[in-house]
Order: structure tokens, then sequence, then C-alpha cells
């Protein structure tokens, strides 16, 4: 029998164990984001099972020019595999902790982080790497071969992208390749680094701002409900009136409130509630006292409404300077 | 600020040709209906950023208004004491001065005891009549909201206050206002307060925190500059009335943020409580004194007078170099 024959009964003889390990592995992973945190909107997508073609597997096997197997059979790993896709490089590194979790063995084949610190000047494809297997060829009752694995990719949607458009066509050698398609496809990469950057910051900075807002909300319904004051502080009006003003607030102001309200407390429960009357009795005139205290001038640059309820304000907080 | 009760006295110019003043007094206790006195409220408010702390010197009738906050007199004994407050008042104004009509107000504010003496323009074409409907919101309104600024002197008492022996004051013709001419009547010669020694040298904190808040500043040198030069030209300037940290925000930030920070920055180091009353003397001659230094990346150091500053022009600033248009010839090596 020759080595392609050999192959070739190999992958037949053991390609469905293969895909059922497979199987177990997205079963498990799905398990896995389902009851952590980071089972949130912005995980976008698990793969069904891919499982290689036996003319892949041969072609790999024997033929890649960028390279060779001494012992293909053991050394191809990625018979099967499946893929996690992402928004966020975080969740890539929080994917990685999780994955220990199981009491599988696994490897990092690639790890992207590593990749870009060894060669910071480079763009080029990026994913997370596993190679998964059943210890001994055991998995919660489950009996396998010792050699079976499951590759496992984990990368953005950007890097997915990158990926999909140039995987094939570069690393398969399917084509030479001009050297102005290969500047092209260094751009995209770092263009799609670029986006991925920027949308981790966009995330982090949407995720600052909520909590910011949240913060805030609960500290003026906090002091609403401590002292009683009949001002309306329902959560979605709160939040849409608080939106009006977003633009100037920044996430040290959460605190800077608390201050504010600790500070100037007497005052706030005297003046609220008639400054609320012409303002749908809403408890966020607590608040734009706040932003009047500290940001009068920035507040009026944005200020869509009548002017009338910034000078009320401002004209009882003349009165608590001189008290 | 709950408004307990206002008592009213016109001072009524003469017609005889001495023009000498009188004092018709309204012997009574008013309670102001709910409209007058938010609107008495809002016009006080308006004018609160810009009051000044003076303190009792002598003479004057500070001791006797400290005596109406702090006793708690008979309705009777109360309306002649400030009958007696203003007959001095009579005595001192200003002959240039046409009529007005003094409010007493008796208030409560957070909780706090607090005392207002305001002096408002009075028209005697205005029929005073307080038995009419809606009296108190006409006098109000006419006192305080006409086409001018009516409530041009304001007097407050507060117990932490008086127990320095100090008085908040507020006056629209403050541009004039060095306790000499118009003024030097009302808080001198009818008050008896002054300027204290401490808030002339509150000028010198108010330059320092500012310009070190300016140097501070990540904005190009040319605005740094610029802001600088606004400094001293607002504290030089005879215009301004008085030295205030809102006050001079508006005067010399364009930026929204800055300004707001500005304010934030100068009220956490507490240089100032209330606006200063600026004594143009000292203040003059501590900007003379005082000097500017630029110092260069290069090692290179310019220094000038505070005063000279509108002499040194930022004509523009580059990587590594910096080209400025300086007035004058050079005169020694």
């Amino acid at each position: 029998m020759n080595k392609k024959e050999e192959l070739k009964e190999y992958y037949l003889n053991n390609i469905e164990e293969y895909e059922k390990w497979g199987n177990i592995v997205k079963s498990k992973i799905e398990e896995l984001l389902k009851n952590d945190d980071i089972n949130e909107p912005e995980l976008q997508w698990i793969s069904k099972v891919r499982v290689k073609k036996l003319e892949s597997f041969i072609e790999k096997a024997l033929y890649r020019e960028n390279k060779s197997y001494d012992d293909p059979i053991h050394e191809i790993e990625d018979y099967v595999g499946l893929r996690v896709i992402v928004l966020f490089k975080k969740t890539c590194s929080e994917i990685n902790k999780l994955l220990k979790r199981p009491g599988w063995h696994i490897t990092k084949a690639r790890d992207f982080e590593e990749e870009i610190k060894k060669e910071p000047m480079i763009f080029d494809y990026q994913s997370n790497h596993y190679i998964i297997r059943p210890i001994e060829g055991i998995f919660e009752g489950h009996n396998f071969s010792v050699d079976v694995c499951c590759e496992l990719q984990v990368r953005t949607l950007m890097q997915h992208a990158y990926a999909e458009v140039t995987h094939d066509l570069l690393y398969k050698g399917i084509t030479s390749i001009r050297l102005e398609t290969k500047r092209n496809t260094i751009r995209g990469m770092a263009l799609s680094e670029t986006t991925d950057f920027l949308f981790q910051q966009v995330e982090s900075e949407i995720k600052s701002d909520i909590k910011c807002q949240s913060k805030i909300i609960s500290k003026l319904t906090d002091f609403i409900n401590k002292h009683k004051l009949t001002l309306n502080t329902d959560f979605i009006a709160l939040q849409k009136q608080y939106n009006n003003v977003s633009e100037i607030i920044s996430v040290e102001d959460s605190s800077k409130f608390e201050d504010f309200i600790d500070d100037f407390e007497n005052y706030l429960v005297e003046d609220s509630k008639e400054l609320a009357v012409d303002h749908d009795n809403s408890a966020i005139v607590v608040f734009y006292q706040y932003l009047v205290k500290t940001k009068k001038r920035q507040l009026e640059e944005i200020w869509s409404k009548d002017l009338e309820l910034l000078k009320k304000i401002e004209n009882k907080i003349n009165y608590w300077n001189i008290i | 600020m709950k408004i307990n009760h206002v008592v009213l006295h016109k001072i009524i110019k003469g017609k005889d040709k001495d023009n000498k003043f009188y004092l018709d007094p309204i012997n009574e206790i008013i309670k102001l209906d709910s409209s007058s006195a938010k609107l008495l409220e809002v016009r006080v408010g308006e004018v609160l950023r810009n009051v000044t702390t003076l303190k009792y010197d002598t003479n004057g009738v500070y001791m006797q208004l400290k005596d109406v906050f702090k006793n708690d007199y008979s309705s009777e004994d109360y309306l002649k004491h400030l009958s007696n407050i203003s007959e001095r008042l009579v005595e001192v104004q200003d002959l240039r001065v046409g009529s007005s009509i003094l409010f007493y107000v008796d208030a409560t504010l957070y909780g706090k005891d607090i005392f207002l003496v305001i002096k408002a323009e009075f028209n005697q074409a205005f029929e005073l009549d307080i038995t009419k409907e809606h009296p108190n919101l006409r006098l109000v309104e006419n006192s305080f909201l006409g086409p001018e600024k009516k409530l041009y002197k304001l007097i407050l008492l507060n117990e932490e206050l008086i127990e320095n022996n100090e008085v908040n004051i507020y006056d629209s013709n403050l541009s004039e206002f060095k306790l000499s001419g118009l003024a030097k009547y009302f808080f001198s010669g009818f008050l008896g307060c002054k300027i204290p020694e401490d808030s002339k040298k509150q000028v010198e904190p108010f330059y320092n925190y500012s310009n070190r808040f300016i140097r501070a500043l990540d904005v190009p040198l040319k605005d740094k500059a610029s802001y600088q030069n606004s400094l001293i030209t607002y504290l030089y300037s005879d215009t301004n009335r008085s030295v205030g940290i809102e006050e001079f925000s508006d005067y010399c930030f364009g930026d929204a943020e800055i300004a707001d920070d500005y304010v934030q920055y100068m009220n956490d180091v507490r240089v100032v409580k209330t606006s200063i009353v600026k004594d143009l003397d000292y203040t003059r001659s501590f900007i003379d004194s005082g000097k500017i230094k630029w110092v260069f990346d290069s090692n290179v150091e310019l220094s000038f007078k505070s005063y000279d500053r509108s002499l040194i022009n930022i004509v523009e600033e580059k990587e590594d170099s910096t080209i400025l248009e300086i007035q004058g010839k050079v005169k020694s090596l």
C-alpha cells in the first residue's frame, strides 16, 4: 500500500469518530458560553463542525508546498474543526480562559497576541487555534481513540473577514499572487486590526457610559426615596432626560455627583420640588442642578430646551453661596 | 427663600428749592402674596452672584441692623428701629439721586434667618396702594422690573456674617464703586462699613491661582498668553467693578469646558468666596510689580513686567521654534 492509500484508509476508518468528537466539543463550548457571563450580544457565531474532505486531507499531507509532514496522520490535527467568531478581541481572551475548564486536553497551536508581540511590524492572518483532545481517549463517559482531536479557531469578525478573503488564495498556493495583491492584503489586515481596536474602544466607552449613567440615576433615585420627595423617578424617562445632556458628562461625574448630593443635600431637598414643577415633575432636575453648578457654560451650549429652567436653577444656586 | 414679612419705607425727594429728602414710612408689617414673594426672590437671586463682603467700620446703621436681626422686638419697637435706620439714610442721601423705596425683608433661607435691605428706585407717579387687589405684586414689579435695573443696592445679613461684623452687599453701580462718590453715602455713610483689608489682598491669590490654572492648560502657547493678557487686563481695568470667579471666567475663556473647569478649580482651592471689591490702586501696584517669565525648551528665558504683556505678540508656534513680535527696539545687550 502506497502512502496515499495508507492515508486514505486511515481517513475513511476514523473520520466518523473525529466528527463525533468535534460535535461533542461543539456542544461543550456552547454549554460553556451559555452558562458564562460571556454569553452577551457581542458573541456572534459558532460554526458547524467542519470535516476535512478526503482530497483536502491528501493534498495537505502530500502536496502542500509550504509545509511537509514526516507523519501526516498524527501531525495533521484539523481533521475536524469549528470556529467561534466574536466581535471584540477581549472576548477571545475570555474564551481562552473558559476553554480550560472542561476535563479535556487542550493546547494552543496559534496565539495571535503572541505572534504580534514577536513581530509587531507585521500585519498578517490572526486567529487563536486550539487542539482539543479527550484525555486518554475518554471524555464525560465517551470513549475515543487516543489520536482523535479537533481544531478550534477563535477570532474576531474582522480577523475572520481577512481570513476568509485571503486564506485559500494566499496560503494554499492555488495560484501565484501579484505583488500589488499582496500589498493590498496587508493593507486590508492593517485596516482590520485598526477597526478591531476602534470597535474595542467603542465598546469600552459605551459600557463605561452606561455604568456612569446607571450610577447617577441610581444615586438620584436613592436621594429622592431617602427624602420621600414626590418626584418622578421612572427609569426610562430619567434615562431619556439624561441622554439629552450626556454629551458633556464624563465618567468622573458619577462620583462627583455623589459628593454634590452629600454636600448640598439640604438645598436640593428644598429646591428640587419647586424646580421640577415645570419639568414633568421629574427627578432629573436634581442632576441638572449638579450640571448648572459644575458645567453651566457647557450645559448652555448643548441645551435644546427653554433656558428658563437653567435660569431658575442658577438663581437658586446663587442663594446657596450666601448662606 | 421664605419671605416672612416686609416693611416698606419711601424716601421722597422734596420739591422745594433745596431738594431735601423726607421719610414716608408705611408703618405696618406686610405679608407679600406668593407671586410677589417669588418675584422678589428671583430678582434678589439674580444679583447674589455679585455680592461682596464689607466689614463694619464706624458709625452708620450696621449695629442697629444687627440688633434688629438678632432681637425679637415687638412690632411697635421693630418698626420704630427700622424708621430710625431709614432716617439715617435720609440724612446722608446724596442729593444727586432721586426718590427711592427701601424694602426691609425678613426671610428664612434653607432653615436659617436672613435679613435684607433693598434700595430700589421709586417712581412717585406710581401710587403705592396696598389695599387694592394684588397690590404687592404691582409694587414689586414696579420696583424691580422696569426697563432699567431698579434694584440697585442690597444689604444682606445672616448669622455667620454678623458674628464677624460683616455684611454682604450688592451695588448695581459698582463700576464706580471705590467706596467713594455715589456709593460712599450708602455703604460708608449710611451703613458704616468699609472694604476689609484682607479683601484687598485677595486679589493677589486670585491672580496667582488664575495664572496657575492658565499655565497648566493644555492649549497652544498663543492661547495661554491671550488668557494671561485677559487676566491682567481684567484686574487692571477700572471698568470691572469687582473681581469674581464667574465673571472672570465669562470674560476670559471662550471655550465652555475651560471656563467651567476654571470655576471648578477656583472653587476647589477656595481662594475667594464672594466677589472681591477691587481696590484699584492696590491691584495696579501689585500687577505692576509682578513679572512674567517664559522658559523655552532651549532654556532661553524671557522675563518681562506683567503690565508689558500686551507688548509681546506670539506670531507663530512651530515644532522647534516660536516667533515673537516685541514692540520697541533693543536698548542694550
